[in-house]
């Protein structure tokens, strides 16, 4: 009986002290004095601008992992690969990510993850091109993932969940950058899914950025008499189109939709200064308010940023503040430690570890999971603009019933 | 693979340049080698890829498919003047990229990834370094050099002395449109990818840049630029990233202000020449 009693105490000690005995184990194990993590993105060229956000993001989480400990007990450190948004510049962020990279954070834009996602997959490494369209990893499953459900979803959601609201919308004419290849596969989506509802595609407009007077083109969308408007074009230019269409006598503002991709303080800003001219018309909204302590503190920051003083929510940039919290996560969870002679296996844990995510804690966005094709469960929303705020009226998560 | 991809990466900016180059001796604004690469670049990732045609073949298929293109093309612009030319060839990158984008067999606006991979990829692109260096440092020396450089100095007097222009120009646009082709090639199977984007406005104001900054009256130019150009943001410290191309657009207007025939001049060659052969007879 005795004996009994001392075996049964003894597994229980052994059952409580083992974690602890593993956690030292694995902490004692990391081999290098600091995680430097490749982090590939666009500091300089046309991107710039999206690229020093996406930046401002990644550098939160960061600061925030290393107050609190770092990674197994080790700072976290990045090595900034600037590709200017150029493919040759990107490949070659690429190939020095690559050589001894555990894990890289990036590329931002779809036409570096085009490019580039293939050498990490030859090479073997786990890319998190968070921001990229889902078409440009296709090729390099299951070392890369985008953290955005596909095009394809989305652009459906929005699409439906738009017209739902506008159910006398049978006519639509697209306006369109021309130069973004992405945006122009986006423009054969959404058509796509359009004239499956039965909603016809009069005409799909190029509008050049920055354009100056886009009379031309306005003249030209609204002279089938469309029912509806749909654009994918910069900020700025979104709003000299929508005015224009306004001022030329196109009325329903809840027939205009207006792609995600404009959805920045820069939008709202113009918008404001024209009149709130906005107002009444539906967007594609990435980021949403959230009410936790993560969001909140990180909202704070991003608004002591110059020029988004107004920010009232966070924009798609933030996918690298969850992509960095995954790192973090994958680097521990699978006991990596960072040692040369094993960076091949440790590499392949951590693939493995994100392609099965589920329910991971992103902490601004709720809990998301990896799906199948290498895409996440984040959620984005159809808004519809009010008081030059876009107030979210459905959420892919309720469209899709995930 | 990181310095290999940088020096596969300035072999290919130097044999644009080149290409580049080529036309100008003649007083021509060729802008063709930008889209021969591309067209080069996609033949060879759609017979390789698509195919399956050897690795060699899609190589050399590319090359001189390119080359056949530009030979094309050239009977319809040689008649034209430097001016016009530089318009309609811009027009045509504009025309084959759109074509690329549009056409869902080479990938559309998406692209193309998954080219197989060359061997030795280093050494096939100094060889090709070397080969373009061997035939233009011939063809400067050459009657055909001097005909160049009679064109280029007055295009009525060179008609006087019977230079065949229209003949001149066929041959310069082929041959530009060749050692495009080589670059584009050399490209597709480093990168393992092609995109519509790639070989664009951006890439022709690049080799320009190189061309003449480098200096666009000797080859030594572009090829001393090229690296250099391509190294300076690769090297420089990401602190100050965002000032990367203030440095590197001064840099452009320091260099065409003070030396506006270019960093290495037809002078400055003479004088390396002289200076090696002085060394070479100290040293017997």
């Amino acid at each position: 009986m005795k004996k009994g009693r001392i075996l049964v105490l003894l597994s229980a000690a052994l059952m409580v002290l083992t974690p602890i005995a593993d956690r030292k184990a694995a902490s004692s194990q990391v081999v290098v004095d600091q995680w430097e993590v490749p982090f590939i993105n666009t500091w300089t060229g046309v991107g710039a601008g999206y690229g020093v956000l996406c930046d401002f993001f990644q550098k939160a989480a960061m600061e925030e992992i290393n107050a609190s400990g770092g990674i197994a007990g080790k700072p976290l450190v990045m090595q900034d690969l600037d590709t200017a948004m150029d493919a040759t510049r990107a490949a070659s962020c690429m190939k020095k990510a690559v050589e001894k990279g555990l894990v890289i954070i990036g590329p931002m834009t779809s036409l570096d993850t085009q490019v580039s996602a293939p050498i990490a997959a030859k090479e073997g490494v786990m890319c998190l091109a968070a921001a990229a369209g889902f078409e440009t990893i296709k090729d390099s499953r299951p070392w890369a993932v985008v953290l955005m459900i596909p095009n394809q979803k989305r652009t459906e959601f929005t699409m439906n969940a738009w017209v739902e609201r506008n159910p006398g919308i049978k006519t639509v004419v697209m306006l369109g950058l021309p130069k973004i290849a992405q945006w122009a596969k986006l423009g054969e989506l959404q058509k796509e899914a359009l004239e499956k509802r039965g909603v016809k595609v009069l005409d799909n407009i190029d509008v050049e950025a920055g354009a100056v007077d886009v009379s031309s083109v306005v003249i030209r969308a609204l002279k089938g008499k469309p029912d509806g408007i749909v654009t994918r074009l910069m900020p700025a230019d979104t709003v000299r189109v929508i005015s224009a269409l306004l001022k030329r006598g196109f009325k329903n503002k809840g027939a205009i939709f207006t792609h995600s991709s404009a959805d920045s303080p820069e939008l709202y800003t113009m918008a404001g200064e024209s009149g709130n001219i906005l107002d009444g018309t539906y967007i594609g909204v990435w980021g949403t308010t959230n009410e936790t302590p993560a969001y909140k503190n990180l909202l704070t920051k991003f608004q002591g940023l110059k020029g988004q003083e107004k920010a009232d929510k966070t924009m798609w940039g933030d996918l690298f503040y969850v992509a960095t919290y995954m790192v973090k996560e994958a680097i521990e969870k699978t006991g990596a430690t960072g040692d040369p002679a094993k960076l091949k296996e440790e590499r392949i844990r951590i693939r493995d570890y994100i392609n099965s995510m589920k329910n991971f804690d992103s902490r601004i966005k709720g809990p998301i999971s990896a799906l199948p094709d290498g895409s996440f469960t984040v959620p984005d929303y159809l808004g519809r603009i009010e008081n030059n705020r876009a107030v979210v009226v459905m959420s892919s998560s309720e469209y899709f019933k995930e | 693979m990181y310095v290999e991809n940088l020096l596969i990466t300035v072999c290919v900016f130097i044999i644009l340049a080149w290409a580049c180059y080529l036309p100008l001796l003649g007083g021509q604004l060729f802008n063709g080698p930008v889209y021969c690469a591309g067209i080069s670049g996609y033949f060879a990732a759609y017979v390789t890829k698509v195919l399956g045609w050897p690795v060699a073949l899609g190589f050399f298929g590319g090359v001189i498919f390119s080359g056949f293109v530009a030979f094309g093309l050239a009977f319809f612009l040689a008649p034209l003047t430097m001016f016009q030319m530089a318009v309609v060839t811009i027009a045509l990158i504009f025309i084959f990229q759109t074509t690329f984008r549009n056409l869902d067999f080479l990938g559309g606006v998406t692209g193309m990834s998954g080219i197989p991979s060359v061997d030795h990829l280093v050494v096939v692109s100094f060889t090709a370094i070397f080969i373009c260096l061997v035939l233009l440092h011939r063809l400067y020396k050459s009657r055909w050099g001097r005909a160049l450089e009679a064109v280029e100095a007055d295009r009525i007097m060179a008609s006087a002395m019977g230079v065949d222009q229209y003949r001149m120009s066929i041959a310069l646009q082929s041959a530009a449109g060749t050692m495009g082709g080589l670059a584009g090639a050399i490209y597709a199977f480093n990168l393992g990818t092609m995109h519509p984007d790639i070989f664009g406005f951006g890439q022709l104001l690049y080799c320009f840049t190189i061309v003449f900054v480098g200096g666009r009256f000797t080859p030594w130019g572009p090829m001393l630029l090229a690296p250099v150009l391509w190294l300076i943001p690769e090297f420089f410290p990401s602190s100050i990233a965002q000032f990367r191309n203030i440095f590197f657009g001064a840099v452009v207007i320091l260099c065409l202000l003070t030396m506006p025939k270019g960093l290495v001049t037809k002078r400055t060659v003479a004088r390396v020449e002289i200076f090696l052969r002085s060394v070479f007879q100290r040293a017997h």
